[in-house]
């Protein structure tokens, strides 16, 4: 029961299901769990019962749940989805593990999230949970930080920073109050891992922020969660609220003589309060502006004192790698990078959701193994990597390996982890023009060149889509993401433009259609896309007429109505209208068959 | 404005003090700086010289203007422990100043340093003047006005600061600034010690009086060693820095951040000074960028300011004159991104907010979004010392 199954219709289902139960009469445990990272399946439901193999079934609805457990207790498997662990022999029904979105996949974090309940720290406990935690109290921090440094975990929050030496520098400054913040505060455009993380598997969470705290020296945490993610923020209150119940958080944990204790933060909901510094604003209850870097959160911080920040899913790791060891998630990912990394994938594919697989894995495993590769009928044309600060990395280039410097030579960053995939209906003009408006729209506005930088690139780029760009307009951007990438504040203001350069530079024919000739042939952009009408198909029988909202067309009954191209605002009702597709949406801003006509009749 | 002259010498001074005393001077930001026995610069000379001599100065506190006692007040709460902790202050205020003061810190060591005479004005050519003495001066009227150097000479005062007395000297290192050697203080600002060495680094959200918050972009510049461009308003100077102030990727960005300023705000903008000075210097002549324009609603309520959002480059200087020198945080800013604005109190007309009309955000607003009205026309039944304007001459450009 996480955000994206609720959204799915996990409640109602969860209704029926204790509904039917009681009909039955049957004698069952109901446990919540969240959410396994397979959005495509949602909602799901496991059925287990001793001597009974445990099974999933896949989008589950509450009229049909009866019918699954009647199957279910009769041993006809036929409906499910797959077997979570062996397959009972001539069953057509997979295993998890035979199908290619799970077998790819590398689940060290993300490994409970979906099989125990997240409001219950006795599940998290039973799963092995704040072992790492114990192991870390009985020893010196340095070894802690030492432990980490083999393992050589980077940042999963963006920038890919060595956790250990951020970790490192904060230990060694002198004051002896230190804050300690999990940064949950994810805000980009189709990324959502740090949500499920945290509505999932909370404790994770919570004991990477507690083995942090200790190895620093803080006596004092915070969780940063977004305020748009309200029952992220819930489950974390309750865990750190079980947690300080059983000694796990609070004065003296664990017996080791070590206090630490954890606030809930919710935040204002701007995208850049994810900023270090302006983070710490929000928290000190300023207005969320990034300062100038140096000096360093971790000299610096939260009310003048050193601070860490780390991501939710980069303390999850931590809290893994104490309790399994460094070796096993060293063994993991790249020569530079090691570990895995979760990725969510929504877009143009049939099987959207969050995966996690070692880091260097190629983009092609990811988009066509793990997520099915494009719908029916489309073809995979860009993926926007890291949101809003990265860039897109074209279908030709997708034998990448996603790890940290990988990327960045093809321009895109790994940012969160978040990735948009997008088909020949997307047009990439377009998306970077929404990009812009999304940093425009959340930036701080403190410093002159991210705020009126961005604002620019936006105007520009909307004039590009509108059909009033101009040769110059491409030189415009690149001077200004110029000026940006050097002078800004902050990283958001750096990185903005990346969705503009990215594209430029992969599909500047794109940009060309739309400055020189004035059509977008993926037909998103409006003003350069016209409505046809196909006289051959068109039987005369006015549905159009009636359905335009703005009576731009116009015409007799049994002959072929024309659209008044001027009045047209192309909203599309008439071909959708149409019974017979006798409009047809085409590129460019003339309707070239009526032009042809017209010529024909002067001729 | 107040005339004041300072009436105590640098050895007089220090025989008020105590060698144990913590510090902390306290200074105006209107009329006695400009008598020139206040300030910003002028709290640093004295504080250099009190720290050579052994003294603790624990704070340096700039109030907008001390004689409104409500303001006292609010720069006593801001910083309740600092005050608590010091056993003196040292005012460079006038003596209405020093009532206020005093009146807030009844049982603190109060250290008056100026003698008021009256009210008066600025003259371009004598400078202050004073032309409505006390009666207690025994002083008659005089419209052509005293200077204060008659003043001086009159009443065996002291005409210059107490820098004068005694040359403050800091311990000075040596850095290199575009391939020449300069003198500067040792962990000061490095955008102060260029301005002090007479080399200009175009500046627009930087004030030493107000602090650095790097928002304008302008005064970045390289240091070798560090990566990319850095904003010379927030950073130390270091021993052995290396700095490049101007070169050609340096001026071309500038002039690129400089059109990006203009092209928010409209043409309306060159007419201030700041702009107008840096665009002849970096030879901008046409835009390169252009933003549809903003056209907002002047709000001319206060009864002696005039706000025009419109040539607003959202610096914050006034956001952070009127917080810190003030102490009234009537000025903020408001929405995020591009639709940024500065609002006075909650977004409600400026006359209906807490505003003490002490003029500090309009005279530190390098465009003149924020200017006081014309003198003649209103404040009639405010209290004589109130009746301050800035003389257009001093309106400070850098």
């Amino acid at each position: 029961m996480a955000s994206c199954t609720i959204a799915a219709g996990a409640d109602e289902v969860l209704q029926s299901i204790n509904h039917t139960v009681n009909l039955m009469g049957l004698d069952v445990e109901i446990t919540p769990v969240g959410c396994m990272g397979l959005d495509f399946i949602d909602p799901w439901i496991e059925l287990t019962k001793k001597g009974y193999p445990s099974v999933i079934y896949a989008n589950v609805t509450p009229d049909i749940v009866e019918q699954i457990i009647r199957e279910y207790l009769d041993e006809d498997y036929s409906s499910a989805y797959a077997f979570r662990f062996r397959k009972p022999d001539g069953s057509n029904v997979p295993s998890l593990d035979e199908l290619d979105v799970w077998k790819n996949q590398v689940r060290w974090i993300s490994g409970k999230c979906g099989i125990i309940n997240p409001e219950s720290i006795d599940d998290y406990v039973a799963v092995g949970g704040y072992q790492g935690l114990k192991k870390c109290l009985d020893r010196k921090p340095e070894e802690t930080i030492d432990e980490l440094k083999k393992a050589n975990l980077r940042g999963r929050g963006g920038a890919g920073f060595p956790t250990w030496i951020k970790w490192n520098i904060c230990k060694e400054q002198p004051s002896n109050v230190k804050y300690m913040i999990a940064n949950c505060d994810e805000g980009d455009p189709g990324a959502f891992m740090n949500r499920l993380l945290a509505e999932s598997d909370p404790h994770r969470i919570l004991e990477g922020l507690i083995i942090a705290g200790h190895a620093i020296g803080a006596h004092k945490g915070f969780v940063f969660v977004r305020a748009e993610k309200p029952l992220a923020a819930k489950r974390l209150l309750k865990a750190a609220e079980d947690a300080r119940e059983k000694g796990f958080l609070g004065g003296n944990i664990l017996g080791s003589g070590y206090c630490f204790d954890i606030e809930v933060f919710l935040s204002a909901g701007a995208f850049v309060c994810g900023e270090e510094t302006a983070m710490i604003a929000a928290i000190q209850g300023e207005r969320a502006n990034p300062l100038q870097r140096p000096p360093f959160p971790a000299v610096k911080g939260l009310w003048g004192m050193p601070t860490i920040i780390n991501n939710v899913e980069t303390l999850a790791h931590v809290a893994t790698i104490m309790a399994e060891g460094w070796e096993k998630f060293a063994a993991l990912g790249t020569e530079k990078s090691k570990g895995t990394k979760m990725y969510c994938v929504t877009g143009a594919v049939t099987r959207t959701g969050a995966y996690e697989v070692p880091i260097g894995t190629p983009i092609k495993t990811l988009l066509y193994d793990l997520a099915g590769g494009p719908p029916k009928g489309k073809t995979i044309k860009a993926v926007q990597l890291g949101g809003p600060s990265g860039g897109c990395v074209p279908a030709d280039r997708f034998d990448l390996q996603m790890d940290y410097d990988s990327l960045q030579s093809a321009g895109a960053i790994m940012g969160s982890g978040g990735m948009v995939v997008l088909d020949n209906t997307n047009c990439m003009v377009d998306m970077a023009r929404f990009f812009l408006s999304f940093t425009t729209a959340e930036s701080c506005g403190k410093c002159s060149v991210g705020r009126i930088g961005t604002r620019l690139m936006h105007e520009t780029l909307k004039r590009i889509t509108n059909g009033e760009g101009t040769a110059d307009d491409i030189e415009l951007l690149k001077e200004t993401s110029d000026v940006m990438q050097q002078a800004c504040l902050c990283a958001l203001g750096r990185t903005a433009s990346n969705p503009i350069l990215t594209t430029l530079r992969y599909f500047e024919n794109e940009y060309a259609d739309h400055i020189n000739s004035k059509k977008c042939e993926a037909l998103v952009c409006k003003p350069l896309v016209t409505y046809c009408m196909d006289s051959e198909k068109c039987k005369g029988c006015l549905v159009c007429v009636k359905s335009c909202p703005v009576q731009a067309i116009s015409g007799e009954k049994g002959s072929t109505p024309t659209i008044d191209q001027t009045k047209c605002i192309k909203c599309g009702t008439c071909a959708e209208a149409c019974p017979f597709d006798a409009i047809e949406k085409v590129p460019g801003m003339i309707c070239e068959k009526s032009v042809k006509l017209e010529e024909g009749c002067t001729q | 404005m107040i005339i004041s002259v300072r009436s105590l010498s640098y050895d007089e001074l220090k025989r008020n003090l105590n060698h144990d005393d913590k510090i902390v001077i306290w200074s105006c930001d209107t009329c006695v700086k400009h008598c020139g026995i206040a300030g910003m610069e002028k709290m640093t000379a004295l504080e250099d010289l009190l720290k050579e001599d052994g003294y603790t100065v624990l704070k340096k506190e700039l109030v907008s203007e001390s004689c409104q006692i409500n303001l006292a007040k609010k720069h006593k709460a801001a910083h309740e422990d600092i005050f608590n902790e010091s056993t003196a202050i040292i005012l460079l205020t006038c003596e209405i100043g020093y009532q206020c003061v005093k009146t807030v810190f009844p049982k603190k060591k109060v250290i008056a340093t100026a003698k008021t005479f009256g009210s008066g004005n600025f003259s371009n050519k004598k400078g202050p003047i004073l032309t409505s003495p006390l009666p207690t001066t025994g002083l008659a009227p005089e419209p052509e006005g005293y200077t204060l150097t008659m003043l001086v000479e009159q009443f065996n005062l002291y005409p210059k600061f107490f820098d004068a007395d005694k040359e403050p000297n800091p311990e000075k290192i040596t850095i290199t600034v575009d391939g020449k050697p300069v003198e500067v203080k040792k962990d000061a600002n490095l955008l102060d010690e260029l301005s002090a060495n007479r080399i200009r680094i175009p500046h627009l959200c930087y004030d030493s009086s107000l602090g650095s918050i790097g928002a304008c972009r302008m005064c970045l510049v390289k240091i070798e060693g560090k990566r990319g461009l850095v904003p010379s308003c927030c950073t130390q100077i270091e021993e052995g820095m290396i700095v490049t102030t101007e070169d050609e990727e340096i001026t071309k960005l500038r002039k690129s951040i400089l059109q990006m300023i203009i092209a928010e705000c409209g043409d309306e903008i060159q007419q201030s000074r700041d702009i107008r000075y840096w665009m002849r210097r970096y030879k901008i002549t046409e835009n390169r960028f252009s933003l549809p324009k903003k056209d907002e609603i002047v709000d001319d309520s206060n009864e002696v300011l005039v706000k025009d959002p419109n040539r607003c480059i959202l610096c914050g200087r006034c956001v952070r004159a009127c917080a810190n020198l003030s102490g009234q945080k009537v000025i903020n800013f408001a929405n995020r991104g591009s639709n940024t604005v500065t609002i006075t109190g909650l977004n409600e007309p400026f006359a209906s907010t807490d505003c003490a009309h002490c003029l500090a955000c309009a005279h530190y607003c390098p465009t003149n979004a924020i200017t006081p009205k014309s003198i003649s026309k209103k404040i009639s039944g405010y209290p004589f010392w109130t009746m301050i304007t800035y003389p257009k001459k001093l309106a400070r450009t850098t």
